[in-house]
């Protein structure tokens, strides 16, 4: 896991390469003078221009050796701390390429792809700067197979003692076992959205269709277990739907942990979704803006 | 199907117990999710595994999608049951055995020892189990630039060549041109310019090559003198038809 000490690696001697570098550029980009221009047709345009397109592939060259375990060149932090500084240099970099002139065509593809990538870079560091801080916060320190071994143990527990309930009851905790919703699709994950539902027998309002009402958040369920407790037989059933109502609750509070878990775990990871294709359509109009470079010398 | 099926555990003292439930159903579900019948949790066990059907007194077994299960040892992805078979799903054992009156089809679990944990394979917790693809869009994303930055303009010089409209006019091959000023005009520095085109363009210094079709490499040539050498800010673009 990237965190803090990444940023930090060895008194963060990326940071000052990348600043280094853009020093560098930035002085080899003050030596345009005269008659041309400054732009990536200058022969100081052309020495940015394939400093900027190495960076590129070197910063790609990550997405391998991330998974070369073998590999001895450098440690994962390492490449991983410079993949971030010298990403956030390319940036000015290829701004000093081109001088910021831009237009529509290939040229300016390239760049705002870059940019992208870069973007969608910065917000991973963010991402593994926060959320793996809160995840551990959310799990309290253990993991999320605790928490699945600890809802399947409560599931088991809940049916059990809902079998000795009234057949409503039975129905109502068995179906909202059956029926709990976690995680699912995209938008279900980013959104900790929960879907939950049960069957309500003596469902009276019209929300509740062929039986089933929403129980997100396993609050109605809850409310209506204990709504039954005060209506029963003090002495057979009212035991058992207090241990029930007793399950129910640690089972929400489980559930809760495991829709927040999936959620900033979702957050985490969806940063790559965009930054690794991104990258690959960089690398193809990173080509092509040479190609046509050289087409038109 | 009204179907019997037996749960055997082993209870810390080491004694087998039995759990009976009942269930009618069309079919009998097998997998990790709550709502399966019959529900075995396990890395290699699927949230919806596979279905137990009678049809015609016969009883037969199918599995969802790419899953798969032993029966009597032999790995299968469907097939007939017969009182006694055995069935084994990722350890767990299943076993057919005769129905009391009144049920269809009785079934015999034996539960393996799994680790609890393996329940979140009966859900969808992760990116990589949605629709969403780093490899699938890497591919999109790479063949639509490769498509707009580089095939459609190339079409363009083509259909420029046989004095054709292309079909999408701001996808041409002015879109691999980096602007006004062309990488060879300035290499030229100042030189005056004939460039091949079908008309004569008089423009200031390099403003001519962006605007012509199809400009490619060798299709202009330097004259003397230069406009920026004798003062004269323009650049005269001369011409000649393509052949």
């Amino acid at each position: 896991v990237i965190h803090e000490g990444v940023l930090r690696h060895r008194n963060a001697r990326y940071l000052w390469v990348a600043l280094l570098l853009i020093l560098g550029s930035a002085v080899l980009y003050s030596t345009q003078r005269g008659l041309r221009p400054a732009g990536g047709g200058t022969w100081q345009g052309y020495v940015l221009g394939t400093i900027g397109a190495l960076m590129i592939v070197w910063l790609a060259w990550l997405g391998i050796r991330k998974r070369s375990y073998s590999s001895t060149v450098g440690t994962t932090a390492g490449w991983t701390s410079a993949h971030i500084y010298l990403g956030i240099a390319l940036m000015a970099v290829a701004t000093l390429h081109c001088a910021a002139k831009f237009g529509w065509n290939v040229h300016t593809l390239a760049y705002v792809l870059m940019s992208a990538v870069v973007l969608s870079g910065m917000f991973g560091v963010y991402a593994y700067l926060s959320f793996p801080q809160k995840l551990s916060e959310n799990r309290t320190g253990g993991s999320r197979a605790k928490l699945f071994a600890e809802l399947y143990a409560l599931d088991n527990e809940g049916r059990e003692v809902a079998r000795h309930c009234s057949a409503s009851i039975n129905t109502a905790v068995k179906s909202s076992i059956e029926r709990t919703a976690i995680g699912g699709g995209v938008i279900n994950q980013l959104l900790g959205r929960d879907r939950s539902l049960f069957i309500l027998e003596d469902a009276g309002d019209e929300s509740a269709k062929n039986g089933l009402t929403n129980n997100k958040d396993q609050q109605e369920l809850i409310a209506y277990v204990s709504n039954r407790i005060p209506r029963v037989d003090k002495g057979v059933e009212a035991p058992n739907l207090e241990s029930l109502l007793l399950i129910l609750c640690r089972r929400q509070a489980v559930l809760r942990r495991i829709h927040r878990d999936i959620q900033l775990n979702a957050w985490l990871k969806l940063w790559l979704y965009v930054h690794v294709p991104l990258t690959i359509a960089l690398l193809v109009a990173l080509s092509i803006h040479i190609l046509t470079t050289f087409f038109y010398w | 199907v009204k179907a019997l099926i037996r749960y055997l555990r082993q209870g810390p003292d080491g004694v087998i117990e039995a759990q009976d439930s009942d269930a009618t159903v069309n079919e009998l579900t097998i997998g990790s999710a709550a709502d399966r019948q019959i529900q075995l949790i396990g890395r290699e066990v699927g949230a919806d595994h596979a279905a137990i059907r009678a049809s015609g007194g016969k009883l037969a077994i199918a599995c969802r999608g790419r899953f798969r299960v032993q029966i009597n040892g032999k790995s299968v992805a469907s097939g007939s049951l017969a009182l006694g078979d055995q069935l084994d799903i990722a350890g767990h054992k299943l076993r057919l055995f005769k129905p009391p009156t009144g049920f269809d089809v009785a079934i015999e679990v034996t539960l393996t020892s799994t680790d609890a944990s393996e329940f979140e394979n009966a859900f969808r917790t992760d990116l990589d189990k949605t629709w969403l693809s780093k490899r699938s869009a890497a591919w999109l994303l790479a063949i639509i630039t490769l498509l707009l930055a580089l095939a459609l303009p190339l079409q363009s010089v083509f259909i420029h060549r046989q004095g054709k409209p292309t079909p999408i006019p701001s996808v041409d091959d002015a879109l691999w041109s980096a602007g006004p000023l062309s990488p060879a005009h300035e290499l030229a520095a100042g030189k005056k310019m004939q460039c091949l085109s079908p008309t004569v363009v008089r423009a200031r210094a390099g403003h001519c090559l962006p605007r012509l079709p199809s400009v490619r490499r060798g299709s202009h040539r330097r004259l003397d003198p230069s406009p920026r050498a004798s003062g004269n800010p323009a650049a005269l673009c001369a011409v000649s038809p393509r052949t």
